[in-house]
């Protein structure tokens, strides 16, 4: 009763979901709206768990003094610190949102940044022109890369030309491919979940 | 005619009919697969997935080496495709890691998420008879915030240097970073995807690469079971309707000369 | 051989250091490279333009302080070209930090080109709320619902004339949807939530990155028209008159591509040296 229990929970959903949006009587009940509406509730909710175990996990590594505790104490400090600010003073206005400014979207931007870096030393390892198919790969993102910065065009006229057909071209074919692909994998996976074939979310070995 | 606004067929919301009758088509496709294995007959196989092939290789190296694996169920939500798919793939990185007696570090980014993990690596631990090697500490729900939760996951790369790494879910461009340490410190590499716009990141730096429908296969792969198959295969006859569309599609627009035709109509 | 064995065994952070000495010097002495149209942006371009004036037009402001540097021009510049045209803004966001960027924006454009816009009257944030998909469901059904009934700043929504003229994210209230987004949510989602069934056309500015998931929708005609990455940002604002940091990062985009491509070449030529040297 422990896995039937959710599985028919979750297989009833999937039906009221279906039934909400494809036919017209579960449109007119608003049914969908209600759903959303507890969807979003239960995950904001679900934010409460990953504090607890955020606080659990950092407050072991203090009691204990781990290697880095130390760093566990910041975390703690910031994430109730800020959350007490925030309950204190009301979102969208003073000390939270100057934190919020300040440091995370500066910390977000950064670390997004860093993401150039790594790109780069990644291309730096990974364009090798170990097959024929590598090949291809480099010598496509080359001609992209310079089609989409000025010094392509600045190079020999026209190269954005290029980039504009290998984008639009080879590219969207395979993208659309695979999104087709994609589609109905995934459909396939709810088809498994409402028949309760794929059961692996629930835990365990999952069949 | 179809007249706006109307139910099709007085029950059918109007706007999603078509999307309605091809997911029905696709759903009959791969029930009757499901009947064709659960009868017997004779249903054909998944071709070989090398990335879930690589799993056990990956895992057998980290225990050589003494190192922990971590695995990455993606950044999406719950309510994503992709990281119900990578339970059914974290169950049995689980189990093995239980068998092999090797730790298993898995880092989330969603609290949902993050919930589950920890219920399916538990019960993994339980089924593969050492419910004492579990280690709860080592599920870790990092951040919700993306950045944040990369930092936290590179720190984590650097302190604790993993042997394997298993990336399998919806991944932004985050994933980059995480990649890209993953090989700093050697780690060997298997991702998962089917964010487009993360694949050509997990195919020039992963050591093995599963994308798109190839990651959602995984747990048919994994089972071996036929009527698991079978549900592949039913989805592979969705290829072929898709297919059969867009022939039509291509040979009605070059007919008509526009893309104004019964079928784009009919679709929208 | 000892060169190329160190050279493909280069320390990171050389290179890293390297890109980072480029871009400060490219950023300091700037190249000015000529820089063609793109017909994707001159399509947005265009689209807004033909705006009819006083419209409003709903903006989804759902990027991150990441992608500031090539999301961040685009917004600001249709910002400014949407203003010219009369256009009335309402902003939301499923991304966290989109809200309060779209909102420094909008006081950045109102204090630097156009004084006299009223928040309230001919912009309104109603900030950020979770849920993507579902959030934009629910701004189809009922924005005062969706949204709390507060906006950004938590003041009610029935205090501004600009949210009673919008009670449901429609076609009938709404004649664009700007879909200013970092990776996620894709198009399809806003396009199924609100596009089809609401009948709003969907215009969008996306990062270079997500480029190639947005073309098919774009081709399809989900999205009428799309703005690519910080190159695209930087047509537009050619194509607006007001140049920026996009213009400004051009050449710097053209420098690293450069650099890359440079080093992606001395790479190959290592390797291939090295592969002889080792098979023999």
């Amino acid at each position: 009763m422990r896995k039937q229990g959710p599985m028919i929970i979750c297989t009833l959903a999937g039906l009221i979901l279906i039934f909400s949006r494809y036919f017209q009587v579960g449109r007119d009940l608003g049914m969908l709206t209600t759903w959303d509406r507890w969807f979003m509730l239960s995950s904001g909710m679900a934010i409460g768990v990953g504090a607890i175990n955020l606080t659990i996990l950092h407050a072991k590594n203090v009691m204990r003094r781990t290697q880095y505790w130390q760093s566990s104490v910041i975390l703690l400090v910031c994430m109730y610190g800020y959350m007490a600010l925030a309950i204190h003073q009301t979102t969208g206005a003073g000390i939270p949102l100057w934190i919020f400014q300040s440091f995370m979207v500066t910390a977000n931007s950064t670390l997004f940044s860093m993401v150039v870096f790594f790109i780069f030393s990644a291309a730096f390892r990974a364009f090798r022109i170990r097959s024929r198919e590598a090949a291809l790969l480099g010598l496509v993102a080359i001609i992209t890369m310079f089609g989409v910065a000025p010094i392509g065009d600045a190079l020999i006229p026209g190269w954005s030309g290029l980039k504009d057909w290998l984008l639009d071209v080879p590219n969207m074919a395979g993208f659309r491919g695979i999104q087709i692909g994609a589609y109905l994998g995934a459909f396939a996976t709810a088809i498994r979940i409402l028949l309760g074939l794929e059961r692996a979310h629930m835990g365990g070995g999952g069949r | 005619m179809l007249v706006a606004d109307q139910p099709v067929l007085g029950i059918f919301a109007r706007d999603l009919f078509p999307a309605f009758v091809l997911a029905a088509a696709v759903a009959v496709a791969v029930f009757f697969m499901i009947q064709r294995a659960r009868s017997g007959a004779s249903i054909p196989l998944i071709r070989r997935l090398p990335g879930i092939e690589a799993l056990e290789e990956a895992i057998g190296r980290s225990t050589e080496m003494g190192k922990p694996v971590h695995y990455i169920p993606g950044l999406g939500d719950i309510r994503d495709p992709m990281t119900i798919a990578s339970f059914a793939v974290l169950s049995f990185v689980s189990r093995l890691t239980a068998s092999y007696d090797v730790r298993l570090i898995c880092t989330n980014r969603n609290p949902v998420v993050y919930a589950i993990a920890e219920e399916v690596i538990r019960q993994s631990y339980l089924e593969a008879g050492r419910p004492d090697s579990f280690n709860p500490d080592d599920v870790r729900f990092m951040s919700d915030a993306q950045f944040a939760y990369c930092a936290n996951v590179v720190g984590m790369l650097v302190r604790e240097r993993p042997a394997a790494q298993i990336l399998y879910g919806n991944f932004w461009a985050e994933s980059m970073i995480i990649i890209e340490q993953g090989a700093l410190i050697g780690s060997i590499q298997i991702g998962a995807t089917a964010q487009v716009h993360q694949m050509p990141w997990f195919v020039a730096c992963c050591d093995y690469a599963l994308l798109g429908d190839e990651m959602y296969a995984a747990s048919a792969y994994l089972s071996k079971e036929p009527v698991m198959t079978g549900t592949v295969v039913g989805q592979d006859i969705g290829k072929y309707i898709c297919f059969v569309l867009i022939l039509l599609g291509v040979i009605m627009s070059t007919v008509v000369g526009s893309n104004d035709h019964f079928l784009t109509r009919w679709l929208q | 051989m000892t060169f190329w064995r160190k050279f493909l065994n280069m320390d990171r952070r050389i290179m890293w250091g390297a890109m980072f000495l480029i871009v400060a010097a490219v950023l300091l002495r700037p190249i000015g490279l000529p820089m063609q149209i793109g017909s994707t942006t001159e399509k947005f371009y265009d689209f807004v333009e033909d705006i009819p004036r006083g419209s409003i037009v709903w903006v989804e402001a759902g990027f991150g302080a990441g992608n500031l540097p090539e999301v961040g021009p685009q917004i600001r510049t249709f910002l400014i070209q949407a203003y010219r045209r009369d256009l009335r803004l309402i902003m939301s966001s499923t991304g966290v930090e989109g809200s309060q960027l779209g909102q420094e924006m909008f006081e950045d454009i109102k204090s630097q080109f156009f004084p006299d816009l009223e928040y309230g009257v001919d912009f309104l944030n109603v900030g950020y709320r979770p849920g993507t998909m579902i959030y934009a469901r629910a701004l189809a059904d009922d924005v005062m619902s969706a949204t709390g009934g507060v906006d950004i700043f938590g003041r009610s929504l029935a205090d501004f004339p600009l949210a009673s003229e919008v009670p449901r994210l429609h076609g009938d209230y709404v004649a664009v949807l700007a879909h200013f987004v970092g990776h996620d949510p894709p198009p399809d989602e806003w396009f199924a939530a609100v596009g089809q069934p609401g009948n709003i056309p969907i215009i969008s500015g996306t990062p270079q990155m997500a480029v190639p998931q947005f073309i098919p929708f774009l081709e399809a005609g989900i999205i009428k028209a799309n703005i690519p990455g910080m190159r695209g940002a930087a047509e537009y604002e050619s194509l607006v008159g007001v140049l920026g940091s996009a213009t400004a990062g051009q050449d710097v985009t053209s420098s690293m591509v450069l650099f890359i491509t440079i080093l992606v070449i001395m790479a190959n030529v290592g390797y291939i040296l090295t592969r002889k040297d080792t098979s023999s």
